[in-house]
């Protein structure tokens, strides 16, 4: 650069440039504004909303972990004007909730010092305001999430009518079945991390998986010719159900151990029924408890595992 | 510290120094589902970079949620092929 301010770290990295923004601390929220899903079948899960107000440019939010179960935001959406609604899914079923960090460019927020340096871009607007709390990060990992989130999948204890296993068909009564749930993550050892680290994880990963079960029985209304067939009129019964999960990527935290995992976070679930008695169709149904009364738009598929890097913070400097 | 830069508060407490690391905000910008973006920063030259994504919306059910794939060629961010809107953020140390 030939004109500005530039400031290096000892490894020669910006730490100021009047060219760029640097990220300062805008808000924080120590719990979700709304539940938007909650469950603690299938190993449990939870989506959670984070609203935030008076926000004016794009934020970029940072997460705990207050358990050792996987997290992730999965999408930031400004929702109107300066409002924003930051949503972060976790696993397991603790009703700890993660604190939500919202950073931005110096653009957003008001400083509440008097004292400090401000850094200016050549349009007038701050590029670094020590005022404002500026982001420091202790570290980073490239991540990848392994193809299956479960190392296999069984059928076992699962019944191939009305989707029964997982909820009764006359009372909606839901059960619970552990099929499903993820047991694969890739581990990164990262070191030198804060007691109370945040992280900023944005969610691409995404998977499928269904088991289908089929059955049939036979029904005669004549007479049993004495060698397993049917003289008369008699009726074949078809059963198929389709038991499906749906995946997100997430990150769980070992601070004992220093280790970070790229693993899988079950968000949906789910089931499909049909029935048929002979070659005539009599009924098909959606026997779904995941809200969604349907199949995923592909299926047994994993997408979008391309690396993805998280950042990691010190939560504890801004609070 | 002996050397570098130090910026207290009217406290007297060290807000930012040379110790610190951070990764600094060169661009913000969205990119459509089905869309495509190019941009050149010259301030990319001979630093690390890193380009995150996030999605503005849940995954839809009628189609699959592909990502975006992202490049980094010298100074210039490629953005295309998700079939999502999305936002991206790129981050220079």
């Amino acid at each position: 650069m030939s004109y500005g301010f530039l400031a290096t770290n000892n490894n020669d990295e910006v730490l100021v440039s009047s060219e760029t923004r640097n990220l300062h601390f805008l808000q924080k929220k120590t719990s979700p504004t709304s539940v938007s899903y909650t469950t603690n079948f299938y190993g449990g899960m939870r989506h959670w909303n984070y609203d935030f107000t008076n926000v004016s440019v794009t934020p970029v939010p940072f997460f705990t972990t207050p358990t050792t179960d996987y997290y992730a935001i999965t999408r930031v959406t400004n929702t109107s004007g300066n409002n924003w609604t930051v949503e972060i899914i976790r696993s397991g079923t603790s009703t700890t909730v993660p604190e939500v960090y919202l950073f931005a460019d110096p653009r957003a927020g008001t400083a509440t010092d008097a004292y400090g340096m401000v850094v200016y871009r050549d349009d007038g607007t701050a590029a670094f305001d020590s005022r404002k709390r500026p982001l420091a990060v202790t570290g980073g990992q490239a991540v990848s999430h392994p193809t299956n989130p479960k190392s296999s999948y069984s059928s076992s204890g699962l019944s191939a009518k009305y989707c029964e296993t997982i909820q009764n068909y006359d009372t909606s009564v839901e059960y619970d079945i552990s099929n499903f749930i993820p047991d694969q993550y890739t581990q990164y050892t990262i070191t030198g991390q804060p007691s109370k680290p945040m992280f900023s994880y944005l969610s691409l990963a995404q998977a499928e998986r269904e088991l289908t079960l089929n059955a049939s029985e036979e029904e005669c209304d004549g007479v049993d010719d004495g060698y397993g067939g049917c003289i008369g009129f008699q009726r074949t019964y078809y059963w198929t159900s389709k038991y499906f999960a749906f995946y997100r990527g997430g990150i769980r935290w070992d601070a004992v151990n220093s280790t970070l995992r790229a693993g899988w976070i079950i968000t949906e679930k789910g089931c499909n029924w049909t029935y048929y008695r002979d070659n005539d169709f009599l009924g098909i149904g959606t026997g779904s408890d995941s809200g969604t009364g349907g199949n995923w738009p592909y299926s047994n598929e994993t997408i979008n595992t391309a690396n993805n890097t998280v950042i990691i913070g010190n939560g504890a400097r801004y609070d | 510290m002996s050397f570098g830069l130090e910026i207290f508060a009217s406290n007297g407490v060290t807000t930012y120094d040379s110790t610190d690391v951070t990764w600094n905000q060169v661009d913000f910008f969205s990119v459509s589902g089905g869309g495509s973006a190019s941009n050149s920063y010259s301030v990319l030259s001979g630093r690390d970079v890193l380009v995150q994504q996030v999605q503005i919306n849940s995954p839809p059910l009628t189609r699959k949620a592909t990502a975006h794939t992202i490049s980094v060629s010298g100074t210039t961010v490629s953005v295309s092929g998700g079939s999502e809107d999305a936002y991206i953020l790129v981050l220079m140390k």
